[in-house]
């Protein structure tokens, strides 16, 4: 009888290990994938629903022929909002005004191609940020419930292919764009959306310390309206902000910007900033060649610079999921 | 021996639980795994775990959209390949318009811009000055083609500087912009260049 028990565990105990084993090993292929790869982000200048397509489904096969599950970000960026002669509401494309009825239906038409690009890859998702900016005139309450309201319909728009895809709204909120005020009036707007989606920050910290001490009143730029207690809240403070930030400078000012704002939510709010991932503008860079050598950042330099910084201290130390660079669209 | 026999048979059923499930998850979505929706947000649970309960909350809002998708709650469509029809683009803007950044440009604060098509080409004339110069004019000039594919992309700065730059007229893509400090420049959109 004793024999037969020991015997016993010790087949237990092979049967648990293996067990272990497998676990182990499906845990490490689910979270292995990091953002080893960046994703092209654009700026908008076509009305058409085809290109809109083409684009999600270039993104989808990328990510059906690579192995592994894979999560990443791109952001449409639209131009800043606009009212056509009739009074309805939309952005300019830079030029080929639509309305949020049309932007909505651009951005659905990106999430069925990633969708059906994916193909028998059913994992891979995508987050899809739709973003204005605050440098036109319209930085508004109601300017903001446009937007959230805009998204919601693209949301709804795409839900049949809602298990791939992510649509959330964003903002390239810009220190010399608009004043902290009309910005936080646009933030409310937004918020104040039945069922809003979260947005992404995909703005600047123009004039933000990048060493030094600071206070919760520190001017970003000496005579500007923004302190860093407003970029923090534009980015992170505000309920539905998280920051996906442009991280341009080749000389790390903007990675150190950033840090700092994460920071500053550690020593004056309620935890360092999470932030969403890095945004370049490379590709924007080669195709205008007017960027020079201080603002062409690639994905990789600009994700690492910051992510150094962050993970150089354990307070704000992170793993950003995504990584973004982006470029015109159509292209030349 | 009975004892053992239990034993053994609940490792395999334990083992073959363990395994088919990842392998019928993994054949179903392409030989890809499932991430947690909260992974897929934030990029993993630690960084969840870090966040206040408010930011907890949005994040969990989100979550619960996949969820419900990936469940079928939300139905989801067939991979079917139909591709829209390629459509003309909208019309493009002409006149004077409201001031807007120009696509990847933070340098310059713009006051307003022209906006029209000269032949097949659709043009956009932002005017304003620049950020780190209050007397420093600067116009970006972007240059469309009818498919709206930028062929010119150029950031120019006034030849004097007088301030920030407005237009004020155009005529035949010869554009008249005014400065604050009242002095007129000449913009000519065929040369790409201020008129001396």
């Amino acid at each position: 009888m004793f024999v037969n028990q020991t015997s016993s565990l010790k087949w237990l105990s092979i049967v648990v290990a293996f067990m272990m084993a497998l676990i182990s090993l499906q845990l490490s292929y689910a979270e292995a994938a990091q953002p080893d790869d960046y994703t092209t982000s654009y700026y908008i200048k076509t009305s058409s629903t085809s290109d809109l397509y083409t684009l999600g489904y270039n993104l989808g096969q990328r990510d059906y022929n690579k192995s592994g599950t894979q999560t990443n970000a791109v952001i449409l960026f639209f131009g800043a909002q606009q009212k056509n002669a009739s009074g309805v509401w939309g952005a300019s494309l830079w030029g080929t005004f639509q309305t949020n009825a049309q932007i909505a239906t651009l951005a659905s038409e990106f999430a069925r191609g990633y969708y059906v690009g994916t193909s028998s890859d059913t994992a891979s998702t995508t987050t899809i940020i739709l973003s204005t900016n605050n440098s036109g005139s319209l930085i508004t309450s109601e300017a903001g419930q446009q937007w959230a309201n805009m998204v919601l319909t693209a949301r709804s728009n795409a839900s049949a292919y809602s298990s791939q895809s992510i649509i959330i709204g964003g903002n390239d909120m810009e220190i010399a764009w608009a004043t902290a005020a009309k910005t936080k009036d646009w933030i409310s707007g937004y918020d104040g959306v039945q069922g809003r989606a979260i947005y992404y920050d995909t703005g600047d910290a123009a004039g933000c310390p990048t060493s030094g001490t600071y206070s919760t009143s520190t001017q970003c730029i000496s005579g500007n309206t923004w302190s860093i207690d407003d970029v923090h809240y534009k980015a992170y403070g505000a309920p539905p902000a998280w920051p996906l930030p442009q991280i341009y400078t080749t000389n790390g000012s903007q990675a150190a910007q950033w840090y700092r704002i994460s920071l500053y939510g550690y020593d004056y709010k309620s935890g360092a900033v999470q932030v969403k991932g890095t945004l370049s503008q490379y590709q924007a860079c080669q195709q205008t060649n007017s960027c020079g050598t201080s603002t062409n950042n690639t994905a990789a330099q600009a994700y690492n610079s910051l992510s150094t910084l962050l993970n150089g201290n354990t307070h704000t130390a992170q793993t950003m999921p995504f990584s973004t660079d982006v470029k015109h669209y159509p292209q030349w | 021996m009975k004892i053992r026999k239990k034993v053994l048979m609940a490792g395999i059923v334990g083992t073959l639980l363990i395994v088919s499930i990842p392998i019928a998850s993994y054949a179903s979505t392409g030989n890809k795994l499932f991430k947690n929706p909260i992974d897929i947000l934030m990029g993993s649970k630690d960084a969840y775990d870090k966040l206040p309960k408010e930011k907890k909350d949005e994040i969990d809002k989100e979550a619960k959209h996949l969820e419900q998708a990936r469940a079928g709650i939300i139905k989801q469509a067939p991979k079917n390949d139909v591709r829209p029809q390629k459509e003309k683009q909208a019309p493009f803007d002409s006149g004077i318009m409201d001031k807007e950044a120009p696509p990847g440009v933070n340098d310059i604060m713009v006051s307003n811009i022209w906006r029209g098509t000269l032949g097949n080409q659709k043009i956009s004339l932002y005017a304003g000055v620049k950020v780190d110069d209050a007397e420093q004019g600067a116009v970006v000039l972007d240059i469309m083609d009818e498919n709206n594919k930028t062929i010119v992309f150029k950031e120019l700065n006034t030849p004097d500087k007088a301030g920030a730059v407005k237009v004020v007229k155009e005529s035949g893509g010869v554009i008249t912009l005014e400065s604050d400090n009242g002095v007129t420049f000449t913009f000519n959109v065929n040369n790409q260049d201020f008129q001396k």
